[in-house]
Protein backbone atom coordinates (compact mmCIF):
# COMPACT_ATOMS: atom_id res chain seq x y z
CA UNK A 1 0.00 0.00 0.00
CA UNK A 2 1.42 3.39 -0.67
CA UNK A 3 0.49 6.92 -0.07
CA UNK A 4 -1.44 7.24 -3.58
CA UNK A 5 -3.29 4.49 -3.41
CA UNK A 6 -4.16 4.84 0.70
CA UNK A 7 -5.09 8.86 -0.10
CA UNK A 8 -9.02 7.73 -0.70
CA UNK A 9 -9.32 5.61 2.31
CA UNK A 10 -8.31 8.47 4.18
CA UNK A 11 -11.57 10.59 3.39
CA UNK A 12 -13.29 7.02 3.91
CA UNK A 13 -11.99 7.33 7.57
CA UNK A 14 -12.97 10.65 8.13
CA UNK A 15 -16.69 9.33 7.09
CA UNK A 16 -16.43 7.08 9.62
CA UNK A 17 -16.17 3.95 6.83
CA UNK A 18 -14.42 0.86 7.11
CA UNK A 19 -11.12 0.83 5.44
CA UNK A 20 -9.44 -1.93 4.74
CA UNK A 21 -6.42 -3.62 7.47
CA UNK A 22 -3.52 -3.03 4.58
CA UNK A 23 -4.30 0.53 4.79
CA UNK A 24 -5.08 1.10 7.98
CA UNK A 25 -1.40 -0.11 8.85
CA UNK A 26 -0.32 2.04 6.43
CA UNK A 27 -2.04 5.01 7.57
CA UNK A 28 -0.37 4.22 10.75
CA UNK A 29 3.03 4.28 9.90
CA UNK A 30 3.05 6.89 6.96
CA UNK A 31 3.80 10.55 8.31
CA UNK A 32 2.11 12.04 4.74
CA UNK A 33 -0.85 9.95 5.27
CA UNK A 34 -1.35 11.04 8.82
CA UNK A 35 -1.04 14.75 7.56
CA UNK A 36 -3.53 14.69 5.04
CA UNK A 37 -6.30 12.99 7.72
CA UNK A 38 -5.31 16.04 9.87
CA UNK A 39 -6.07 18.25 7.14
CA UNK A 40 -9.26 16.70 6.50
CA UNK A 41 -10.40 16.66 9.73
CA UNK A 42 -9.18 20.71 10.06
CA UNK A 43 -11.78 21.22 6.80
CA UNK A 44 -14.47 19.31 8.39
CA UNK A 45 -14.58 21.35 11.15
CA UNK A 46 -13.59 24.51 9.94
CA UNK A 47 -16.63 24.31 7.62
CA UNK A 48 -18.67 23.33 10.19
CA UNK A 49 -18.03 26.54 11.85
CA UNK A 50 -18.63 28.52 9.07
CA UNK A 51 -21.78 27.30 8.83
CA UNK A 52 -23.08 28.47 12.35
CA UNK A 53 -20.38 31.24 12.47
CA UNK A 54 -22.72 32.69 8.77
CA UNK A 55 -25.87 31.02 9.85
CA UNK A 56 -28.78 33.95 10.16
CA UNK A 57 -29.85 34.28 13.45
CA UNK A 58 -33.49 34.59 12.72
CA UNK A 59 -35.63 32.83 9.89
CA UNK A 60 -38.55 34.18 7.64
CA UNK A 61 -42.39 34.05 9.23
CA UNK A 62 -44.18 31.91 7.17
CA UNK A 63 -47.95 30.91 7.30
CA UNK A 64 -48.72 27.88 5.88
CA UNK A 65 -52.81 28.02 5.05
CA UNK A 66 -54.86 25.11 3.85
CA UNK A 67 -55.55 27.45 0.85
CA UNK A 68 -52.01 27.13 -0.47
CA UNK A 69 -52.41 23.69 -1.37
CA UNK A 70 -52.62 22.67 -4.87
CA UNK A 71 -52.78 19.32 -7.16
CA UNK A 72 -50.50 18.95 -10.22
CA UNK A 73 -52.43 17.32 -12.88
CA UNK A 74 -50.57 14.85 -15.35
CA UNK A 75 -50.13 17.40 -17.48
CA UNK A 76 -48.94 20.14 -15.63
CA UNK A 77 -46.24 17.59 -14.19
CA UNK A 78 -44.89 17.71 -17.70
CA UNK A 79 -43.60 21.32 -16.65
CA UNK A 80 -42.38 20.02 -13.60
CA UNK A 81 -38.41 18.81 -13.37
CA UNK A 82 -38.41 15.41 -13.98
CA UNK A 83 -35.92 12.36 -13.03
CA UNK A 84 -35.81 11.22 -16.81
CA UNK A 85 -35.14 12.83 -19.71
CA UNK A 86 -38.96 14.48 -21.21
CA UNK A 87 -38.32 12.84 -24.52
CA UNK A 88 -38.31 9.55 -22.51
CA UNK A 89 -41.27 10.54 -20.61
CA UNK A 90 -43.08 11.15 -24.17
CA UNK A 91 -41.73 7.57 -25.23
CA UNK A 92 -43.52 6.09 -22.17
CA UNK A 93 -46.61 7.82 -22.31
CA UNK A 94 -47.07 6.87 -25.66
CA UNK A 95 -46.28 3.27 -24.80
CA UNK A 96 -48.96 3.50 -22.57
CA UNK A 97 -51.58 4.89 -24.71
CA UNK A 98 -50.57 2.37 -27.15
CA UNK A 99 -51.04 0.24 -24.58
CA UNK A 100 -54.23 0.80 -23.63
CA UNK A 101 -55.16 1.05 -26.88
CA UNK A 102 -54.07 -2.71 -27.86
CA UNK A 103 -56.33 -3.88 -24.22
CA UNK A 104 -59.40 -2.27 -26.02
CA UNK A 105 -58.68 -4.12 -29.37
CA UNK A 106 -58.19 -7.56 -28.12
CA UNK A 107 -61.31 -6.82 -25.70
CA UNK A 108 -63.24 -6.05 -29.00
CA UNK A 109 -61.47 -8.77 -30.74
CA UNK A 110 -62.38 -11.27 -28.30
CA UNK A 111 -66.19 -10.07 -27.28
CA UNK A 112 -67.92 -13.35 -28.55
CA UNK A 113 -66.59 -16.48 -30.55
CA UNK A 114 -68.45 -18.46 -32.02
CA UNK A 115 -68.27 -22.30 -32.74
CA UNK A 116 -69.25 -23.69 -36.10
CA UNK A 117 -69.20 -27.57 -36.06
CA UNK A 118 -70.26 -30.33 -38.98
CA UNK A 119 -71.55 -33.52 -37.94
CA UNK A 120 -70.94 -36.18 -40.96
CA UNK A 121 -72.95 -39.86 -40.69
CA UNK A 122 -71.34 -43.26 -41.00
CA UNK A 123 -71.06 -42.61 -44.56
CA UNK A 124 -69.38 -39.70 -44.79
CA UNK A 125 -72.23 -36.75 -45.96
CA UNK A 126 -73.02 -33.96 -44.13
CA UNK A 127 -75.32 -34.55 -41.35
CA UNK A 128 -75.41 -30.98 -39.52
CA UNK A 129 -73.71 -27.86 -40.03
CA UNK A 130 -74.44 -25.95 -36.33
CA UNK A 131 -72.94 -22.42 -35.08
CA UNK A 132 -73.19 -22.09 -31.17
CA UNK A 133 -71.33 -19.57 -28.61
CA UNK A 134 -67.71 -21.11 -28.21
CA UNK A 135 -67.80 -19.47 -25.00
CA UNK A 136 -70.68 -20.61 -22.63
CA UNK A 137 -71.15 -18.42 -19.76
CA UNK A 138 -72.87 -19.79 -16.41
CA UNK A 139 -75.55 -22.29 -17.23
CA UNK A 140 -75.36 -23.62 -20.70
CA UNK A 141 -78.78 -23.25 -22.13
CA UNK A 142 -81.33 -26.35 -23.26
CA UNK A 143 -80.05 -27.95 -26.23
CA UNK A 144 -82.11 -26.50 -29.62
CA UNK A 145 -83.88 -28.69 -32.43
CA UNK A 146 -83.01 -32.66 -32.64
CA UNK A 147 -80.98 -32.80 -35.61
CA UNK A 148 -82.45 -35.82 -37.68
CA UNK A 149 -80.53 -37.75 -40.50
CA UNK A 150 -82.58 -40.55 -42.14
CA UNK A 151 -80.96 -43.47 -43.44
CA UNK A 152 -82.74 -46.45 -45.09
CA UNK A 153 -81.57 -48.66 -42.28
CA UNK A 154 -82.79 -46.33 -39.77
CA UNK A 155 -82.78 -43.09 -38.78
CA UNK A 156 -80.07 -40.84 -36.28
CA UNK A 157 -80.84 -37.86 -34.16
CA UNK A 158 -78.33 -36.06 -31.89
CA UNK A 159 -77.65 -32.80 -30.18
CA UNK A 160 -74.41 -31.20 -29.77
CA UNK A 161 -73.59 -27.95 -28.03
CA UNK A 162 -70.77 -26.31 -26.07
CA UNK A 163 -70.43 -26.37 -22.48
CA UNK A 164 -67.19 -25.06 -21.38
CA UNK A 165 -64.07 -23.93 -23.46
CA UNK A 166 -60.27 -23.93 -22.26
CA UNK A 167 -57.06 -23.03 -23.68
CA UNK A 168 -58.34 -23.05 -27.03
CA UNK A 169 -60.54 -26.27 -26.75
CA UNK A 170 -64.12 -26.70 -26.73
CA UNK A 171 -65.64 -29.24 -23.77
CA UNK A 172 -68.75 -30.69 -26.26
CA UNK A 173 -71.79 -32.53 -24.91
CA UNK A 174 -73.16 -34.98 -27.36
CA UNK A 175 -76.45 -36.99 -27.24
CA UNK A 176 -77.07 -39.63 -30.18
CA UNK A 177 -79.60 -41.83 -30.51
CA UNK A 178 -80.11 -44.42 -33.23
CA UNK A 179 -82.84 -46.08 -34.19
CA UNK A 180 -83.38 -48.59 -36.78
CA UNK A 181 -86.32 -48.81 -38.76
CA UNK A 182 -89.66 -49.44 -37.82
CA UNK A 183 -88.77 -47.58 -34.38
CA UNK A 184 -91.42 -45.76 -33.24
CA UNK A 185 -90.35 -42.18 -33.97
CA UNK A 186 -92.85 -40.34 -32.58
CA UNK A 187 -91.44 -38.00 -29.15
CA UNK A 188 -88.33 -37.84 -30.91
CA UNK A 189 -87.14 -34.77 -29.37
CA UNK A 190 -88.05 -36.34 -25.93
CA UNK A 191 -86.07 -39.09 -26.55
CA UNK A 192 -83.07 -37.37 -27.26
CA UNK A 193 -83.33 -35.60 -24.54
CA UNK A 194 -83.33 -38.24 -22.01
CA UNK A 195 -80.70 -40.00 -23.54
CA UNK A 196 -77.30 -39.79 -21.59
CA UNK A 197 -75.03 -36.44 -22.58
CA UNK A 198 -71.61 -37.77 -23.08
CA UNK A 199 -68.98 -35.41 -23.12
CA UNK A 200 -65.85 -34.70 -25.30
CA UNK A 201 -62.99 -32.03 -25.60
CA UNK A 202 -62.51 -31.33 -28.94
CA UNK A 203 -59.62 -28.81 -30.73
CA UNK A 204 -61.60 -26.68 -33.47
CA UNK A 205 -59.48 -27.91 -36.77
CA UNK A 206 -59.34 -31.46 -35.65
CA UNK A 207 -61.52 -34.37 -35.83
CA UNK A 208 -63.75 -36.00 -32.95
CA UNK A 209 -65.49 -39.65 -33.56
CA UNK A 210 -68.65 -40.04 -31.49
CA UNK A 211 -69.26 -43.25 -30.67
CA UNK A 212 -73.33 -43.87 -31.86
CA UNK A 213 -74.95 -47.66 -30.12
CA UNK A 214 -76.06 -49.87 -32.55
CA UNK A 215 -75.03 -47.55 -35.36
CA UNK A 216 -71.28 -46.52 -35.10
CA UNK A 217 -69.64 -43.28 -34.96
CA UNK A 218 -70.14 -39.82 -36.32
CA UNK A 219 -67.78 -37.20 -36.81
CA UNK A 220 -67.71 -33.78 -35.95
CA UNK A 221 -65.46 -31.37 -36.90
CA UNK A 222 -65.01 -27.44 -36.16
CA UNK A 223 -63.91 -24.04 -36.04
CA UNK A 224 -63.25 -21.23 -34.22
CA UNK A 225 -64.81 -17.79 -35.32
CA UNK A 226 -64.60 -14.37 -34.11
CA UNK A 227 -67.80 -13.18 -35.92
CA UNK A 228 -71.09 -14.50 -37.24
CA UNK A 229 -71.22 -15.48 -40.55
CA UNK A 230 -72.89 -12.56 -42.38
CA UNK A 231 -75.93 -14.49 -42.92
CA UNK A 232 -76.26 -15.23 -39.23
CA UNK A 233 -75.55 -12.19 -38.01
CA UNK A 234 -78.28 -9.95 -37.47
CA UNK A 235 -76.65 -6.91 -37.67
CA UNK A 236 -74.78 -7.60 -40.83
CA UNK A 237 -77.91 -9.47 -42.82
CA UNK A 238 -78.08 -8.25 -45.90
CA UNK A 239 -80.98 -7.06 -47.53
CA UNK A 240 -80.62 -9.62 -50.70
CA UNK A 241 -78.32 -12.73 -50.28
CA UNK A 242 -75.31 -13.46 -51.80
CA UNK A 243 -74.97 -13.91 -55.61
CA UNK A 244 -75.77 -17.88 -56.73
CA UNK A 245 -77.85 -18.34 -53.63
CA UNK A 246 -81.34 -18.07 -52.98
CA UNK A 247 -82.40 -17.49 -49.32
CA UNK A 248 -85.72 -18.54 -47.25
CA UNK A 249 -86.20 -16.52 -44.20
CA UNK A 250 -89.71 -17.16 -41.86
CA UNK A 251 -91.96 -16.53 -41.49
CA UNK A 252 -93.24 -18.10 -44.85
CA UNK A 253 -97.12 -17.24 -45.89
CA UNK A 254 -98.73 -19.62 -49.09
CA UNK A 255 -101.79 -18.14 -50.45
CA UNK A 256 -104.18 -20.08 -52.63
CA UNK A 257 -106.26 -17.15 -55.01
CA UNK A 258 -105.59 -14.63 -52.68
CA UNK A 259 -106.44 -15.99 -49.57
CA UNK A 260 -103.52 -17.90 -47.12
CA UNK A 261 -103.55 -21.57 -46.59
CA UNK A 262 -100.34 -21.75 -44.34
CA UNK A 263 -98.02 -20.17 -42.35
CA UNK A 264 -94.94 -20.53 -40.85
CA UNK A 265 -92.20 -22.90 -42.82
CA UNK A 266 -88.80 -22.30 -41.60
CA UNK A 267 -85.23 -20.53 -42.70
CA UNK A 268 -82.49 -22.19 -44.31
CA UNK A 269 -80.12 -20.87 -47.67
CA UNK A 270 -78.34 -23.08 -50.45
CA UNK A 271 -76.88 -22.69 -53.73
CA UNK A 272 -79.17 -21.74 -57.10
CA UNK A 273 -77.50 -24.42 -59.11
CA UNK A 274 -78.24 -27.96 -58.41
CA UNK A 275 -80.73 -26.84 -55.10
CA UNK A 276 -84.11 -27.16 -54.34
CA UNK A 277 -86.32 -26.19 -50.85
CA UNK A 278 -89.61 -26.93 -50.29
CA UNK A 279 -92.08 -25.77 -48.08
CA UNK A 280 -94.77 -28.28 -46.55
CA UNK A 281 -98.28 -26.90 -45.76
CA UNK A 282 -100.12 -29.68 -43.42
CA UNK A 283 -102.55 -31.68 -45.07
CA UNK A 284 -101.82 -30.22 -48.37
CA UNK A 285 -97.88 -31.71 -49.22
CA UNK A 286 -95.08 -29.95 -50.44
CA UNK A 287 -94.17 -27.41 -52.62
CA UNK A 288 -91.20 -27.93 -54.40
CA UNK A 289 -88.96 -24.99 -55.91
CA UNK A 290 -85.62 -24.98 -57.88
CA UNK A 291 -84.10 -22.05 -59.73
CA UNK A 292 -83.48 -24.66 -62.68
CA UNK A 293 -86.56 -26.89 -64.69
CA UNK A 294 -86.63 -30.38 -63.62
CA UNK A 295 -88.99 -33.32 -64.29
CA UNK A 296 -92.86 -32.16 -63.39
CA UNK A 297 -92.56 -28.47 -62.53
CA UNK A 298 -94.15 -25.74 -63.68
CA UNK A 299 -92.29 -22.43 -64.44
CA UNK A 300 -93.16 -19.39 -62.11
CA UNK A 301 -91.77 -15.90 -61.37
CA UNK A 302 -89.93 -14.61 -58.64
CA UNK A 303 -89.58 -11.09 -57.64
CA UNK A 304 -88.25 -9.85 -54.03
CA UNK A 305 -89.97 -12.17 -51.30
CA UNK A 306 -92.63 -13.23 -53.58
CA UNK A 307 -92.85 -16.59 -55.26
CA UNK A 308 -95.90 -16.47 -58.00
CA UNK A 309 -97.07 -19.73 -59.50
CA UNK A 310 -100.44 -21.75 -61.35
CA UNK A 311 -101.08 -25.23 -60.42
CA UNK A 312 -104.12 -26.89 -61.98
CA UNK A 313 -104.85 -23.25 -63.13
CA UNK A 314 -105.05 -21.41 -59.23
CA UNK A 315 -102.84 -19.13 -58.32
CA UNK A 316 -100.40 -19.52 -55.67
CA UNK A 317 -97.97 -16.76 -53.56
CA UNK A 318 -95.35 -18.09 -51.54
CA UNK A 319 -94.24 -15.09 -49.23
CA UNK A 320 -90.86 -14.72 -47.20
CA UNK A 321 -89.78 -12.49 -44.71
CA UNK A 322 -86.96 -10.93 -46.58
CA UNK A 323 -86.16 -11.38 -50.77
CA UNK A 324 -85.30 -14.66 -51.19
CA UNK A 325 -82.74 -14.32 -54.40
CA UNK A 326 -80.25 -11.35 -55.61
CA UNK A 327 -82.45 -9.18 -58.41
CA UNK A 328 -82.10 -10.07 -61.84
CA UNK A 329 -83.09 -13.53 -60.96
CA UNK A 330 -86.79 -13.90 -62.00
CA UNK A 331 -87.80 -17.09 -62.92
CA UNK A 332 -88.29 -20.33 -60.64
CA UNK A 333 -89.95 -23.67 -60.98
CA UNK A 334 -92.41 -25.64 -58.93
CA UNK A 335 -93.78 -29.00 -58.28
CA UNK A 336 -96.69 -30.11 -56.27
CA UNK A 337 -95.73 -33.06 -53.70
CA UNK A 338 -99.13 -34.36 -51.82
CA UNK A 339 -98.33 -37.04 -48.50
CA UNK A 340 -96.30 -35.84 -45.42
CA UNK A 341 -92.80 -37.55 -46.54
CA UNK A 342 -90.82 -36.21 -49.28
CA UNK A 343 -88.19 -38.92 -49.53
CA UNK A 344 -87.94 -42.17 -48.62
CA UNK A 345 -87.28 -42.96 -44.63
CA UNK A 346 -88.31 -39.30 -43.61
CA UNK A 347 -89.11 -38.92 -40.34
CA UNK A 348 -92.89 -38.00 -39.57
CA UNK A 349 -93.26 -35.67 -36.56
CA UNK A 350 -96.00 -35.44 -34.09
CA UNK A 351 -96.56 -31.78 -35.23
CA UNK A 352 -96.38 -32.18 -38.69
CA UNK A 353 -99.88 -31.69 -39.26
CA UNK A 354 -100.23 -28.30 -37.40
CA UNK A 355 -96.96 -26.96 -38.66
CA UNK A 356 -95.95 -26.26 -42.15
CA UNK A 357 -91.82 -26.33 -42.32
CA UNK A 358 -89.22 -25.98 -44.74
CA UNK A 359 -86.98 -28.63 -46.49
CA UNK A 360 -83.78 -28.05 -48.29
CA UNK A 361 -81.22 -30.07 -49.79
CA UNK A 362 -80.16 -31.65 -53.77
CA UNK A 363 -81.73 -31.41 -56.36
CA UNK A 364 -81.00 -34.41 -57.91
CA UNK A 365 -81.07 -36.79 -54.81
CA UNK A 366 -84.64 -35.71 -53.70
CA UNK A 367 -85.59 -36.59 -56.77
CA UNK A 368 -84.07 -40.16 -57.00
CA UNK A 369 -85.56 -40.86 -53.69
CA UNK A 370 -88.74 -38.87 -53.61
CA UNK A 371 -91.25 -40.95 -51.94
CA UNK A 372 -94.00 -42.20 -54.34
CA UNK A 373 -96.98 -41.35 -52.55
CA UNK B 1 -37.62 6.51 9.77
CA UNK B 2 -41.06 5.95 11.79
CA UNK B 3 -40.86 9.51 12.52
CA UNK B 4 -40.56 11.01 9.29
CA UNK B 5 -43.45 8.69 8.02
CA UNK B 6 -45.47 9.89 10.70
CA UNK B 7 -44.30 13.46 10.18
CA UNK B 8 -44.97 13.16 6.13
CA UNK B 9 -48.43 11.50 6.55
CA UNK B 10 -49.64 14.85 8.70
CA UNK B 11 -47.57 16.90 5.88
CA UNK B 12 -49.86 15.25 3.33
CA UNK B 13 -52.80 15.58 5.51
CA UNK B 14 -52.15 19.40 5.37
CA UNK B 15 -51.60 19.87 9.11
CA UNK B 16 -49.88 22.95 9.49
CA UNK B 17 -48.56 22.54 13.02
CA UNK B 18 -46.19 19.89 11.95
CA UNK B 19 -45.13 21.30 8.53
CA UNK B 20 -44.36 24.64 10.68
CA UNK B 21 -42.14 22.62 13.20
CA UNK B 22 -40.73 20.87 9.98
CA UNK B 23 -39.42 23.90 8.60
CA UNK B 24 -38.22 26.15 11.82
CA UNK B 25 -35.97 22.43 12.52
CA UNK B 26 -34.93 22.64 8.50
CA UNK B 27 -34.79 26.11 7.24
CA UNK B 28 -31.53 27.43 8.95
CA UNK B 29 -29.83 24.38 7.75
CA UNK B 30 -31.30 24.70 3.97
CA UNK B 31 -30.62 28.25 3.81
CA UNK B 32 -26.77 27.34 4.87
CA UNK B 33 -26.51 24.55 2.19
CA UNK B 34 -28.03 26.92 -0.48
CA UNK B 35 -25.79 29.56 0.33
CA UNK B 36 -23.14 27.27 -1.07
CA UNK B 37 -24.96 27.11 -4.03
CA UNK B 38 -26.30 30.19 -5.03
CA UNK B 39 -23.64 32.69 -3.63
CA UNK B 40 -25.47 34.54 -0.81
CA UNK B 41 -27.79 34.74 1.64
CA UNK B 42 -31.01 36.79 -0.07
CA UNK B 43 -30.90 34.45 -3.08
CA UNK B 44 -30.72 31.12 -0.78
CA UNK B 45 -33.44 32.31 1.61
CA UNK B 46 -35.82 32.86 -1.58
CA UNK B 47 -34.93 29.68 -3.17
CA UNK B 48 -35.32 27.94 0.39
CA UNK B 49 -38.42 29.50 0.50
CA UNK B 50 -39.49 28.35 -2.52
CA UNK B 51 -38.34 24.65 -1.83
CA UNK B 52 -40.72 24.78 1.57
CA UNK B 53 -43.45 25.77 -0.46
CA UNK B 54 -43.07 23.04 -2.96
CA UNK B 55 -43.03 20.77 -0.58
CA UNK B 56 -45.96 21.96 0.72
CA UNK B 57 -47.93 22.82 -2.03
CA UNK B 58 -47.55 19.52 -3.88
CA UNK B 59 -46.30 16.54 -1.05
CA UNK B 60 -45.51 13.58 -3.43
CA UNK B 61 -42.28 11.70 -4.08
CA UNK B 62 -41.09 11.32 -0.96
CA UNK B 63 -40.89 6.85 0.50
CA UNK B 64 -39.61 7.04 3.92
CA UNK B 65 -38.33 3.88 3.45
CA UNK B 66 -35.68 5.19 0.97
CA UNK B 67 -33.99 8.27 3.35
CA UNK B 68 -35.09 11.09 5.50
CA UNK B 69 -37.25 14.02 5.27
CA UNK B 70 -34.55 16.03 5.35
CA UNK B 71 -32.68 14.29 2.72
CA UNK B 72 -35.41 14.70 0.08
CA UNK B 73 -35.91 18.42 1.30
CA UNK B 74 -31.90 19.01 0.88
CA UNK B 75 -32.61 16.81 -3.00
CA UNK B 76 -35.55 19.57 -3.98
CA UNK B 77 -33.18 21.88 -2.74
CA UNK B 78 -30.37 21.44 -4.44
CA UNK B 79 -33.25 20.58 -8.08
CA UNK B 80 -34.43 24.44 -7.32
CA UNK B 81 -31.23 25.70 -6.83
CA UNK B 82 -30.02 24.08 -9.91
CA UNK B 83 -33.25 25.46 -11.74
CA UNK B 84 -32.34 29.22 -10.39
CA UNK B 85 -28.71 28.96 -12.29
CA UNK B 86 -30.68 28.11 -15.33
CA UNK B 87 -32.95 30.86 -15.37
CA UNK B 88 -30.56 33.10 -14.55
CA UNK B 89 -27.91 31.66 -17.24
CA UNK B 90 -25.26 33.25 -15.30
CA UNK B 91 -21.78 34.90 -17.06
CA UNK B 92 -18.52 34.23 -15.97
CA UNK B 93 -18.42 38.12 -14.55
CA UNK B 94 -21.42 36.80 -12.42
CA UNK B 95 -19.88 33.48 -11.33
CA UNK B 96 -17.10 35.58 -9.76
CA UNK B 97 -18.86 37.71 -8.44
CA UNK B 98 -20.53 35.00 -6.84
CA UNK B 99 -17.49 33.52 -5.33
CA UNK B 100 -16.30 36.93 -4.19
CA UNK B 101 -19.17 37.19 -2.01
CA UNK B 102 -19.00 33.49 -0.91
CA UNK B 103 -15.83 34.40 -0.02
CA UNK B 104 -16.58 37.78 1.71
CA UNK B 105 -19.18 35.64 3.70
CA UNK B 106 -17.01 32.96 4.97
CA UNK B 107 -14.01 34.09 7.37
CA UNK B 108 -11.28 31.67 6.99
CA UNK B 109 -8.94 30.39 5.26
CA UNK B 110 -10.78 27.19 4.76
CA UNK B 111 -14.19 28.79 3.49
CA UNK B 112 -11.98 31.04 1.32
CA UNK B 113 -10.95 27.53 -0.33
CA UNK B 114 -14.19 26.44 -0.14
CA UNK B 115 -15.91 29.29 -1.71
CA UNK B 116 -13.47 28.61 -4.83
CA UNK B 117 -14.47 24.86 -5.80
CA UNK B 118 -16.93 24.07 -7.83
CA UNK B 119 -20.72 24.11 -7.08
CA UNK B 120 -20.75 20.05 -7.11
CA UNK B 121 -17.77 20.10 -4.99
CA UNK B 122 -19.37 22.88 -2.50
CA UNK B 123 -22.39 21.06 -2.70
CA UNK B 124 -21.09 17.22 -1.87
CA UNK B 125 -19.04 18.69 0.94
CA UNK B 126 -21.26 20.50 3.03
CA UNK B 127 -24.28 17.82 3.12
CA UNK B 128 -21.05 15.65 4.19
CA UNK B 129 -19.11 17.94 6.62
CA UNK B 130 -22.04 20.24 7.41
CA UNK B 131 -25.29 18.39 7.14
CA UNK B 132 -23.25 14.62 8.05
CA UNK B 133 -25.66 13.20 5.70
CA UNK B 134 -24.36 9.33 4.69
CA UNK B 135 -23.49 7.86 1.96
CA UNK B 136 -26.61 6.86 0.99
CA UNK B 137 -28.45 9.71 1.47
CA UNK B 138 -25.88 11.84 -0.11
CA UNK B 139 -26.29 9.57 -2.99
CA UNK B 140 -29.93 10.03 -3.45
CA UNK B 141 -29.94 13.44 -3.10
CA UNK B 142 -27.46 13.99 -5.64
CA UNK B 143 -28.62 10.84 -7.83
CA UNK B 144 -25.78 9.36 -8.50
CA UNK B 145 -24.29 5.60 -7.33
CA UNK B 146 -23.23 5.11 -3.48
CA UNK B 147 -19.44 4.64 -5.07
CA UNK B 148 -19.61 7.69 -6.89
CA UNK B 149 -20.49 9.48 -3.71
CA UNK B 150 -17.49 8.22 -2.13
CA UNK B 151 -14.77 8.64 -4.76
CA UNK B 152 -16.40 12.35 -5.27
CA UNK B 153 -15.91 13.25 -2.05
CA UNK B 154 -12.25 12.20 -1.87
CA UNK B 155 -11.74 14.32 -4.96
CA UNK B 156 -13.66 17.31 -3.29
CA UNK B 157 -11.24 16.82 -0.17
CA UNK B 158 -8.34 17.09 -1.94
CA UNK B 159 -9.19 19.37 -4.05
CA UNK B 160 -10.15 21.91 -0.88
CA UNK B 161 -7.00 21.02 0.47
CA UNK B 162 -5.24 22.13 -3.05
CA UNK B 163 -6.42 25.10 -3.17
CA UNK B 164 -6.62 26.04 0.60
CA UNK B 165 -2.41 25.41 0.97
CA UNK B 166 -1.80 26.60 -2.63
CA UNK B 167 -3.32 29.82 -0.78
CA UNK B 168 -0.80 29.58 2.10
CA UNK B 169 2.51 29.22 0.05
CA UNK B 170 4.43 29.15 2.67
CA UNK B 171 3.19 25.38 3.73
CA UNK B 172 4.65 22.28 1.98
CA UNK B 173 1.75 19.75 0.48
CA UNK B 174 2.52 16.32 -0.65
CA UNK B 175 5.75 14.58 -1.14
Amino acid sequence: MNCEKAAEFVSALCDGEQIPREAAEHLGTCGECAVRLNDYVLMGVELKRTAVATAPQSVREVSWGPQERTKLSWWQMWGESMRIPRFAFAAMLISIVALVAGIALTRAQARELWFQFEVRERRGSVAEVGLISAEPKGQVPDPGPVTVSSEPEGTLTFIVRVLEARNGSEKLGVRALWLPRNNDLTDLHKKIQSSPETDYWIVPGQKLNVPVKDYGQIEITGRLLDKLPDDQNPKEMRLYPKEGEFRLTSPQVLLLDGRMVSKGGGDGSNNTKGSYFAYYAPHDGFYIFAFSEFAGAAEGSIKGNQIEFTLDGRIYNLIASAPIVEPGITKIWVRHHSGSRLIEDQPIFPDQDSHSSMMFGDLKAMLEHMTKE
Amino acid sequence: MADDRELWERICRGDTRAFDGFYQENVSRLNGFLRQLLGNIQTAEDVAQETFLQLWRRPNGFHPETGSLRAYLFGIGRKRAAEWWRQRKPTADEQETVRRECKTETSSLVGDSFSRLGADERTLLWLREVEGQSYAVLARILDIPVGTVKSRLFAAREELRRVWHSSRPEKKVGP
